[in-house]
């Protein structure tokens, strides 16, 4: 307990006068670090940092979506975590609604047969069908698709979209089972998993068979013993608790580097409570 | 080589050197990106060889205008890796550091947006770069998270009107692009202007940056190549990686160091020495068309191609791009 009160406050120290998280200390407000923030900050509090969601509110787009900061016009995937982060009030419900309508546009729909027989002649990129991009207008990834089914999810967003990208993300493991930046094998490539990809795709996936999961669960499992990044550690914790694993040895937990690998680490260690946005889901 | 320390990287180091540096002609602020062909090609068996006399006399050969300058290093940061040949060597940019430093360089600094995996400063502590170069995490800034400034690209060769791009690159005197010499399973081979994808920020076009891949992966190259006019060159090969690069290929042992003010001059000598068609690379190609750059132009000093030259295995569907002898 002590540990997160002295995490909440390091982050609340770090608070733009804008109200809004910079992605390095003097830095200028950048959405990602300020969603995550406010997601995190959310968990011990009946309130929302009410500088926080005013600096949110002020940068959404009217196509619905938010852009990665103030100085960048187009919306992107990090409206996925301003989904996740804005209290979901009758005072915001307009917002969270166009947002959710920007979101499932950006889910990448059904290929014509010729582009499927080309994606798996392996000529990149494809777009396969479910997957969100990180920028408009490209493929789809696995960390994007998998905030953007939280999101969704969130806000009981159409089921045929939701369950169509967690099929994008089935489709999208490595050959160990687990899930890394996404890319489609390549030339028989035999791509490795990350920790960080394989702990959030598990979390975005809380309602999957764990019989279909298994060899995901286990490398979770193995990765969290050597996570590689406090962001690996986090994602890890949150999806694996999410799958009900017990996590005896919770193996070492890299220092955090940033305000929003604090953000992180408040979300995962309060995995499974009831304030977890990232886990009303499961 | 000794390891660097604080005062080195702030203040630049010692005025003889400087002094050496100053009198020398400003080549690059007067060269575009289209002149400024010569290549050096220097042997260093390993990394453990006093590579920052080596890369100074590199230096000082090409005559940059380096006292009282701001440099940025950017080497090639891509994976989790300390022993595979996928990053560029951490002693490898300690040493180009102490080296622009010696001639009396104001402020160096590191900097890299890998493609990949946001985990920047993990990767670089996993690959050796806190242990090589003390107080790293002070001198390195993460380009994919960086400050940026909207660039218009002016006739563009690929789909691209315009890039947000980090402003830690666009404002420095001089950008150092620091490449491993490796193959690559898209491009052909992975060097000094592929090494520019580091610069476009992950915040806004995600990891990875899909939007190169979409508008032209050649094409991007050559974009930002004629985005940064102020550049030079130093390729690690000193061990390169052949086969399935950039990241799943194996350790090719090639021994070089090759320097330029020129990218497209000194990727072109790279492919030679790794028996790589330089014009069947396609941004090679590109630049060849839009600037009237003769691929074959580049003039060599140091070792003679032939004498290093060293055949890095190509993926089997890539073997067109041989070099025919």
């Amino acid at each position: 307990m002590a540990e997160v009160h002295e995490l909440q406050q390091r982050l609340l120290a770090a608070q733009n006068a804008d109200g809004g998280w910079a992605f390095r200390a003097g830095g200028s407000s950048w959405t990602e670090p300020t969603a995550l923030a406010l997601l995190a900050l959310g968990l011990s509090s009946q309130t929302a940092d009410s500088r926080a969601v005013a600096w949110l509110v002020k940068h959404q787009n009217t196509d619905g979506g938010w852009p990665p900061s103030g100085a960048i016009p187009t919306s992107t995937w990090v409206t996925s975590l301003c989904v996740l982060a804005l209290p979901k009030t009758q005072e915001h419900h307009e917002r969270l609604r166009s947002a959710t309508g920007w979101l499932t546009r950006a889910v990448n729909p059904e290929v014509s047969p010729l582009k499927q027989l080309l994606s798996r002649a392996g000529i990149p990129p494809s777009k396969a069908p479910g997957g969100s991009p990180w920028f408009p207008g490209t493929a789809g990834w696995v960390i994007p698709t998998s905030l953007s089914i939280l999101a969704l999810l969130r806000m009981n967003a159409s089921v045929a979209t939701v369950r169509q990208s967690q099929s994008y993300l089935l489709s999208h493991r490595c050959p160990d089972g687990g899930w890394n930046h996404g890319g489609s094998p390549f030339q028989r490539e035999s791509p490795a998993s990350y920790p960080e990809t394989t702990g959030l795709a598990l979390l975005s996936l809380a309602h999957t068979s764990p019989a279909e999961l298994r060899p995901a669960l286990r490398l979770g499992e193995f990765f969290l013993q050597q996570p590689g990044s406090l962001e690996g550690w986090s994602w890890l914790r949150m999806g694996l608790l999410a799958h009900g694993c017990r996590l005896e040895q919770s193996g070492v937990r890299p220092p955090p580097r940033s305000t929003r690998d604090i953000s992180l680490l408040l979300l995962a260690l309060a995995a499974g409570d009831a304030q977890n946005p990232l886990f009303l889901t499961s | 080589m000794q390891p660097l320390n604080r005062r080195h990287f702030f203040f630049g180091a010692s005025a003889g050197f400087a002094g050496i540096a100053a009198s020398c002609s400003s080549r690059l602020r007067t060269a575009g990106p289209t002149d400024g062909s010569l290549v050096s090609i220097v042997k260093a068996a390993s990394y453990s060889v006093e590579l920052t006399d080596v890369i100074r006399r590199i230096l000082l050969e090409h005559r940059l205008p380096i006292a009282g300058r701001n440099i940025l290093l950017k080497p090639n940061l891509v994976e989790f890796s300390a022993t595979a040949p996928v990053n560029t060597n951490p002693v490898f940019v300690a040493a180009v550091a102490e080296a622009f430093h010696t001639l009396g360089a104001r402020h160096v600094s590191i900097a890299e947006g890998p493609g990949h995996r946001r985990t920047t400063l993990e990767m670089a502590e996993a690959a050796g770069f806190f242990q090589a170069i003390p107080n790293f995490e002070d001198r390195f800034i993460d380009l994919n998270i960086d400050e940026v400034r909207r660039i218009r690209i002016q006739n563009p060769l690929s789909s691209l009107q315009e890039l947000y791009l980090p402003q830690t690159a666009l404002a420095c005197d001089l950008l150092v692009t620091l490449p491993k010499m490796k193959t690559h399973h898209w491009a052909g081979a992975t060097l000094s202007m592929k090494n520019l994808f580091g610069v476009v920020p992950g915040a806004i076009y995600g990891w990875p940056k899909n939007i190169l891949h979409w508008a032209g992966i050649d094409k991007c190259i050559a974009d930002l190549y004629y985005l940064f006019p102020k550049q030079f060159c130093l390729v690690d090969g000193i061990e390169g990686m052949e086969g399935n690069g950039p990241i799943l290929g194996q350790s090719k042992q090639a021994g070089l160091i090759v320097g330029g003010a020129h990218p497209p001059s000194v990727d072109a000598t790279c492919c030679r020495i790794m028996k790589i068609d330089p014009a069947k690379i396609g941004y090679l190609g590109l630049v060849a068309k839009r600037s009237s750059w003769d691929i074959g132009s580049a003039k060599q000093v140091g070792e003679p191609i032939a004498s290093v030259a060293t055949r890095f295995a190509l993926h089997p569907d890539l073997e067109h791009l041989r070099l025919q002898a």
